[in-house]
């Protein structure tokens, strides 16, 4: 956890979060104790239907929670009116928009709804901090664009550029990153993490990108079913055992070492590996992908790798056999037909 | 919000537009009257011609107003149900409202005969009777509605409540036909096909501000559909409080769509239509510019219905209802057509 002395910007005590039907009331998540300080970035990430989404809309205030207390900048949630938990905690949710035929600079002007007249007349102050918004975002050269018109990629920017315009210390988003390529998702992540550490605000991110959200967030917050939430730097999630605990499934499990999803291996293949460093960690990604069980150790059967100017071969041995390969490619095909 | 230059040419032209229609709607009609005539009878001096004066000043010059305040209150109370229920499909008429007013007048016609009295022959007095139970059946619908809307807190399932206060009513009206005779039936399909001629003077009086009003207060309104257009959740981390402002558009809604069918009858189509005309020639979706702007073109292609349906130089008018659709559902076809993308300016 990061120095204790900043200021907590959201703080859960013994919160439960669900739904209530008449007197049933549906539990989704109990007893939740988490702190979420200024300036900091908070991965929340769990499988489908844990409850991600039903704890940022009650953290938000759409919905109540069940029994618990939600404190935001140490006050009460329910004490919050709702024009001040606006200018305090905004949006970005993955609803569809019904106005296609907004442009970027208008959907990113309604940020300013909680400070603007009756008439939502922009002042100086409203224009300033659009402006702002969309230059941070790098969504300035859209702004006469029409959302229809948009990639998702940029979508996602405006709906940010429209939460900072709203001008809150704490933005909430869910999923931010869905439907996103790569390198979308990571421009996105960088933003989010660059405008924490810069501008103080705390982020709050409902996300499944976990090995992304290990390299950016402060803190994770992980779900687990029915049962609680852990929090922590991702590191002492990994070491204790945390991330393997959430993904409690036969297929995958999770590579502490290099901190990544990895897919298990199911046939007992053994093969030692060893020669040139630049390609070892590659050729092992293969033959583990081909369901191998690689070790440094001496086994039956053994792979180098050899490097020869910009030229690599692979040697292949088993008792019997040595073959040389010019490529990955070539080198499974040997170890197939063994 | 600042116009760009296309946008501020097309008002003029519109607004160029809605004049020139105005007067044209005035000089036509069954009796021919002579521009000359028409042009002085309407700048205020008086004409040899008395009873050409009295066609232009008593008929046609209120039948304008007329046409005009309901294409801009249809088109008002349409654009706020689809921001409201975010459908392009919504209209002033989902909540039921226009079936409701139906249901009063078919039970005052129904009435009307039982008791051995003819609305028909009633003149003045019959029209009167039929306005008032127009709009007691709409507001009857109405406080069924504002009831359900603070019980239920999504609009989706109010627009489907609606839909189905909608089907009830109209099945009542069904039923009440089957047990009437010949005669009442008649009466009755005379008020569904609309009429903008019937409304009086005297009538204009109630008519006209309760028009005017609801459509001055919804453009205050405009700030906060603005902020509907994100979707409630959105609306409300901006500080909107949702159940208020969806209280005063089905009120504002209702007020419009109703005293329009209590004093015109049913008019279809027009008020569909004319949020969508907009939003595709203005290219936006800023309540701020659709208010005026939906009043605008409301008015217009209402005077053009209105002038299609006297058919010039003919004694009979077609039913205005028939026209708003026969005119109107080309011309948005069209739009639609031209518009490869229609269905992306109204969601992303």
């Amino acid at each position: 956890m990061i120095s204790g002395q900043n200021h907590i910007a959201i703080e859960l005590n013994d919160l439960t979060i669900g739904y209530r039907k008449g007197n049933l009331q549906l539990k989704i998540l109990e007893k939740l104790n988490a702190r979420l300080h200024k300036g900091e970035m908070v991965c929340l990430v769990g499988e489908n239907g844990v409850g991600k989404s039903t704890l940022l809309r009650t953290i938000s205030g759409v919905q109540q929670p069940l029994a618990g207390k939600i404190l935001i900048d140490r006050r009460p949630l329910d004490e919050i009116s709702s024009m001040d938990l606006a200018k305090t905690i905004s949006l970005v949710l993955t609803d569809r928009i019904y106005a296609g035929n907004l442009s970027v600079k208008e959907l990113v002007a309604l940020g300013r709804y909680p400070y603007t007249n009756w008439l939502g007349k922009l002042m100086k102050e409203d224009h300033h901090k659009i402006d702002w918004a969309l230059e941070i975002t790098g969504t300035r050269y859209l702004e006469d664009q029409l959302i229809s018109e948009l990639s998702d990629g940029q979508f996602q920017k405006t709906l940010i550029a429209r939460a900072l315009a709203q001008d809150s210390d704490m933005i909430i988003l869910d999923e931010p990153t869905a439907h996103l390529d790569i390198v979308n998702k990571i421009i996105i992540l960088k933003l989010l993490k660059d405008l924490a550490s810069n501008t103080g605000k705390s982020i709050l991110m409902a996300t499944h990108e976990l090995e992304l959200s290990l390299q950016v967030a402060d803190l994770i917050w992980m779900a687990f079913g029915k049962d609680r939430m852990v929090t922590g730097t991702p590191e002492d999630l990994i070491i204790n055992g945390s991330f393997n605990r959430m993904i409690d499934h036969d297929a995958i499990h999770f590579d502490d070492l290099h901190g990544r999803f990895r897919v298990k291996n199911m046939a007992d293949k053994m093969c030692s590996l060893a020669g040139d460093k630049s390609a070892y960690f590659l050729t092992q990604n293969a033959l583990q992908r081909k369901g191998w069980t690689v070790s440094k150790e001496k086994s039956e059967i053994s792979i180098n790798i050899l490097k020869n100017k910009k030229e690599f071969t692979w040697q292949v041995k088993n008792k019997t056999i040595e073959k040389e390969a010019s490529s990955i490619l070539e080198m499974l095909n040997i170890l197939n037909n063994m | 919000m600042s116009m760009s230059n296309r946008q501020s040419g097309i008002i003029l032209f519109l607004l160029g537009l809605l004049v020139i229609l105005t007067v044209l709607n005035i000089s036509l009609g069954s009796v021919y009257i002579p521009f000359q005539k028409i042009l002085a009878t309407l700048t205020g001096q008086s004409i040899e011609n008395e009873g050409w004066q009295n066609i232009i000043l008593q008929f046609r010059l209120p039948k304008a107003i007329t046409a005009i305040l309901v294409g801009s209150g249809l088109g008002i109370s349409g654009l706020l149900m689809q921001t409201l229920f975010r459908n392009p499909l919504a209209g002033p008429f989902v909540l039921g409202i226009s079936s409701g007013a139906s249901l009063g007048v078919a039970m005052a016609i129904l009435a009307g005969m039982t008791f051995g009295f003819s609305l028909t022959q009633m003149g003045i007095g019959g029209s009167w009777i039929l306005t008032i139970s127009a709009s007691l059946g709409a507001i009857l619908v109405l406080l069924v509605v504002i009831l359900v809307s603070l019980k239920v807190k999504d609009s989706m399932s109010l627009l489907i409540i609606g839909l189905m206060f909608g089907s009830a009513t109209s099945a009542i009206v069904t039923v009440l036909q089957f047990f009437s005779k010949a005669e009442s039936i008649q009466a009755y399909l005379v008020w569904t096909f609309g009429s903008l001629g019937g409304v009086t003077w005297q009538e204009l009086e109630v008519f006209m501000p309760i028009v005017l009003l609801t459509i001055l207060g919804t453009f205050m309104l405009s700030k906060k559909l603005n902020a509907l257009l994100l979707g409630d959740n959105y609306a409300r981390s901006m500080g909107l409080n949702i159940n208020n402002t969806r209280l005063l558009i089905i009120i504002s809604t209702a007020l419009l769509a109703g005293t329009i069918t209590a004093f015109c009858g049913p008019i279809a189509f027009i008020g569909i239509a004319i949020p969508h005309i907009t939003r595709l020639i203005f290219n936006t979706s800023n309540h701020k510019v659709l208010f005026p702007m939906v009043v605008l073109c409301g008015a217009i292609l209402m005077l053009i219905c209105d002038i299609i349906a006297q058919i010039p130089g003919r004694e009979y008018t077609l039913p205005i209802n028939a026209v708003t659709s026969v005119f109107g559902a080309p011309l948005v076809i069209w739009l639609v057509v031209r518009r490869k993308n229609f269905s992306k300016t109204f969601a992303k």
